[in-house]
């Protein structure tokens, strides 16, 4: 696991210098599906349902992504920490239950790698409306926007939180969906330190080049 | 609590080993700054204490300072994008672990994947005549249509004919620089420096801060080391050209050593002034009179790791 700070916090435009924030492993912008393994990863980890609905079998590759990146948490993140110290809060999908592609996939990997432990893992977020995902939409939701529809999960949050909570997403691109979780949390559960951990940081390889964000040739 | 005390303890608690890119770029820059610092030694602390990483052999003040000290030198180089890569830490390729001294921290600009493509290194003299160029032009280009990526060391000579031919056919090159990524030599490779660190790969395993406090005599035994690194992130060496003392043959050394494998021209056989084409032909290099015979050799590329493609 590495953590997010100077060298790479400014890639993360909404992350400030103070938040605590994990990565496994760099995903590569602007680059296809097939140019590195994490591309590949996060590629079949973000297959949506309506796809696997279309084609099944796409489902195996979805499924085998999760059970991938639950593995890699579970051998990274100490075992007292997650029987006794974090309370893990999966990002919400961008579309709400019952929408076709509403897609649980943090869920289910956090229930995936920390199965057999005694784990608080709670989906405390919820967004209220169904938006498309920001990687795929030109348009990308403020953080204001954002902050507007997701709201904390009343019947989930009934429960405090252990010490410390666990933001999990796969992709950290620059940081809003953390930095809106992390506001609405701490507006819940005052005081309680946040983490964000994920799967994957987005890394851009230039992002002043022109033309930045195009394949390569 | 301070920002510093709650990140320590947040990262001691939480995760078996939570790297910070910048304490480890710290802390080694500071071992490299130690009297009698070298590949060696450093790798031999490392072997000693296996599962360390940088920052558990230096002081936290000393991490801090030598970090300051080599941000410090990037931001003055604008340099506005650049990783590194920690051994124990994601992403770092197992089979640097071949060399005999494998370095423990990367600095890199670019795209870091390019290490996980199918790669050959093509390497030679400084001085090539015209017929090296021309070798070096053709084993680039045809490399690149079978989808290898391009591993040279951006020296005069060879090295320069390698990364832009490469590049001209539309392929992923890797520089290994014996430079720290702060420096460029030779000067007039500067543009190609940066054209490879913005859309292709630049490794330097060159510590900044020591490079820059030390004489340019002394900073010169940089770069036959990085000949030792390149064969080792590469699946095979060739070598196009090279006088019967080049620094070349570091790397035709490490790369039988790492069990790579070694190319020599039949061109080099030919010069009766050399012995080394025979000497390393004992010792196991392969002996090529066209491209078809290193392609023989090599594991097929898979062709959508090609930048062609």
């Amino acid at each position: 696991m590495q953590q997010i700070d100077e060298t790479t916090v400014g890639q993360h435009f909404d992350l400030e210098t103070s938040d605590h924030c994990f990565y496994v492993w760099e995903y590569t912008a602007g680059q296809r599906y097939d140019f590195s393994q994490t591309n590949q990863l996060i590629s079949n980890l973000k297959i949506k349902p309506s796809q696997i609905a279309a084609t099944p079998r796409r489902g195996h590759y979805k499924q085998q992504a999760i059970a991938h990146c639950a593995a890699a948490l579970r051998s990274l993140i100490q075992q007292s920490w997650i029987e006794q110290v974090g309370t893990f809060v999966p990002m919400p999908s961008s579309k709400i239950p019952g929408h076709q592609d509403y897609d649980d996939r943090i869920h289910r990997i956090l229930n995936s790698a920390f199965a057999g432990f005694n784990a608080d893992i709670r989906p405390l977020l919820e967004q209220t409306v169904n938006t498309a995902a920001d990687h795929e939409s030109s348009e990308r939701m403020s953080y204001d926007e954002l902050r507007a529809i997701t709201r904390i999960n009343p019947v989930a949050a009934a429960l405090p939180s252990r010490a410390n909570i666990a933001l999990v997403d796969d992709v950290l691109n620059s940081g809003k969906h953390f930095k809106v979780a992390q506001d609405l949390l701490s507006l819940r559960f005052p005081g309680v330190p946040i983490v964000g951990i994920f799967v994957s940081r987005c890394v851009r390889v230039n992002p002043f080049a022109a033309g930045a964000g195009a394949p390569a040739p | 609590m301070t920002a510093d005390l709650f990140s320590t303890a947040i990262a001691a608690d939480f995760a078996e080993r939570a790297i910070s890119p910048r304490r480890e770029l710290g802390a080694y820059e500071a071992l490299w700054a130690q009297d009698g610092a070298w590949f060696a030694s450093i790798a031999e602390g490392f072997r000693t204490h296996p599962g360390s990483v940088p920052s558990d052999f230096v002081s936290k003040p000393d991490i801090e300072k030598y970090a300051r000290l080599a941000l410090g030198a990037i931001r003055d180089a604008d340099i506005k994008h650049f990783g590194i890569r920690v051994h124990g830490a994601g992403e770092y390729p197992e089979k640097l672990r071949d060399a005999d001294h494998p370095v423990e921290l990367l600095y890199f600009q670019g795209l870091w994947d390019l290490v996980n493509t199918p790669s050959v290194a093509l390497v030679g003299t400084r001085e090539p005549t015209e017929d090296g160029k021309a070798r070096a032009a053709k084993l680039a280009r045809l490399l690149v249509a079978d989808g290898y990526t391009i591993a040279s060391g951006l020296a005069r000579g060879i090295d320069t004919i390698a990364h832009t031919t490469a590049i001209a056919e539309g392929g992923f090159t890797i520089a290994v620089l014996g430079t720290p990524i702060t420096e460029c030599y030779p000067k007039e490779n500067f543009k190609l420096q940066q054209k490879i660190a913005d859309e292709h790969l630049l490794v330097s395993q060159v510590p900044i801060v020591r490079y820059s406090r030390q004489h340019v005599r002394a900073n010169r035994y940089f770069f036959p080391e990085r000949n030792v690194t390149m064969s080792a992130l590469t699946e095979a060496t060739v070598i196009v050209e090279a006088g019967e003392t080049s620094g070349t043959l570091v790397q035709a050394r490490h790369a039988l050593k790492q069990k790579r494998k070694l190319f020599i021209l039949e061109s080099c056989f030919q010069n009766p002034a050399l012995t080394w084409p025979a000497t390393f032909e004992k010792q196991g290099a392969i002996r090529v009179a066209d491209y078809n015979d290193i392609k023989r050799h090599l594991a097929p590329a898979h062709s959508t790791a090609n930048a062609a493609d």
